[in-house]
């Protein structure tokens, strides 16, 4: 069982969803998904979990509930195992022209296809 | 003039000074909150269970750097006592440019050798589930101490003055008996200070192990998953939140870190001082 360390997202993530909070105990822990997916793929008897983004075809993507993940799946919540990455602003604060002409354009549709390019999948 | 030079002799001073005072200031706040023994000695690191405890941490850094000393210091010290008297001249000059080739390495490329050929070899040759383990990471820290070992003990030796050979070999001992009962000891101190500078490299290596040693916070077992002093703080950094109690204890594990250096630093001074006077 190959996992991220403490305090990360993705790991943080993953316990959450799968109901396991702090009560997993890895083999080992890596400081990165590239490490986690790397390590994997090198060794056969080695599990672990990264964002669908990161993964390729030197790990075999494991199905959720008989659902294999992609983008469709994510999209209509059937692989169940996913998180929302959050846009997060200064608490009281106006916002500089850029920065929201910034977030005016990462939550416009236009955004959409480099979302879709980097891996990820774009909220509907 | 004067005052340049003075200058720039002072600026390390105040950079140990900068960061000894950091590393105390930032560090003592979680030790303060956890408790120094429920810190030092408590056998659990589970930061979702708000638990800090360091003993594993600890324990492995002292272990990995003993047995890196174990595997290291007698192959450091046979191949010194090979360059600096028994090796031919060409063949010295084959291996002594190798040694230093060795420390020059960066250590990441010691963690990326190790973690593409040492960690399968070991999972496979001893049946283990991973591979990382407390003995690769040993394997990997005794081939970084050796060029220290190598070229400190090398300078030791050959700082024997001649007489006491030549008076060992004419009252009959051999070559082999007079390495070892007359030039070894005549070169103690200087063999014992690259056996501590080795020490100190071993136990402040964080790159290569990580790569290498698994990273789970397991009490020290050799076929086992395990986290450093060193990578303890560097595989956390990254995600912990700037001013929680994580954060504050990877930087109480730094002045643990640095107390232990110190003291290794304390113990080489007392070697060489006694040599001095000697």
């Amino acid at each position: 069982m190959y996992g991220r360390e403490d305090g990360s997202g993705t790991r943080t993530a993953f316990e959450e969803i799968v109901g396991v909070e702090g009560a997993c105990v890895y083999t080992n822990e890596y400081g990165s998904t590239g490490d986690v997916i790397g390590n994997v793929a090198g060794n056969e008897n080695a599990i672990g979990y990264a964002s669908l983004s990161a993964v390729n075809d030197t790990v075999t993507a494991v199905k959720v509930n008989g659902i294999a993940p992609s983008e469709a799946t994510v999209k209509d919540g059937s692989y169940t195992i996913q998180r929302p990455f959050l846009m997060v602003t200064k608490k009281g604060v106006e916002l500089s022209e850029a920065a929201q002409a910034f977030l005016d354009f990462a939550t416009s549709a236009e955004a959409a296809e480099y979302i879709a390019a980097a891996g990820a999948v774009y909220p509907n | 003039m004067q005052l340049i030079f003075t200058l720039c002799g002072l600026v390390a001073v105040g950079f140990v000074l900068l960061i000894s005072v950091y590393l105390i200031i930032s560090g003592l706040p979680a030790i303060r909150e956890i408790g120094l023994g429920r810190f030092l000695f408590g056998k659990t690191w589970a930061v979702g269970q708000n638990q800090y405890g360091i003993l594993p941490l600890i324990l492995t850094s002292i272990y990995g750097t003993a047995g890196a000393v174990v595997i290291g210091v007698p192959i450091g010290f046979f191949t010194a006592v090979f360059l600096a008297k028994v090796a031919p001249k060409w063949l010295a000059n084959v291996i002594r440019p190798a040694v230093s080739l060795l420390a020059g390495i960066p250590s990441v490329v010691y963690g990326l050798v190790g973690m593409c050929v040492l960690v399968p070899a070991l999972r496979n040759w001893l049946n283990l589930p991973a591979g990382d383990s407390l003995l690769a990471a040993i394997i990997v820290l005794a081939i970084m101490i050796l060029p220290n070992i190598i070229s400190l003990s090398e300078t030791a030796l050959e700082a024997v003055s001649k007489e006491y050979e030549e008076a060992s070999l004419a009252l009959g001992a051999t070559k082999l008996e007079t390495y070892f009962r007359v030039s070894a000891p005549a070169a103690k101190s200087g063999i014992a200070a690259a056996v501590v500078l080795g020490i100190g490299r071993a136990i402040g290596e964080a790159m290569a192990i990580m790569m290498v040693a698994g990273n789970v916070a397991n009490m020290p077992s050799l076929t086992k998953s395990v986290r450093f002093l060193t990578t303890g703080i560097s595989i956390e950094l990254n995600y912990s939140q700037d001013g929680s109690l994580q954060r504050q204890a990877l930087f109480s594990i730094g002045l643990v870190l640095f107390l232990f250096i110190m003291l290794i630093n304390a113990f080489l001074n007392l070697v060489l001082k006694r040599d001095k006077e000697n």
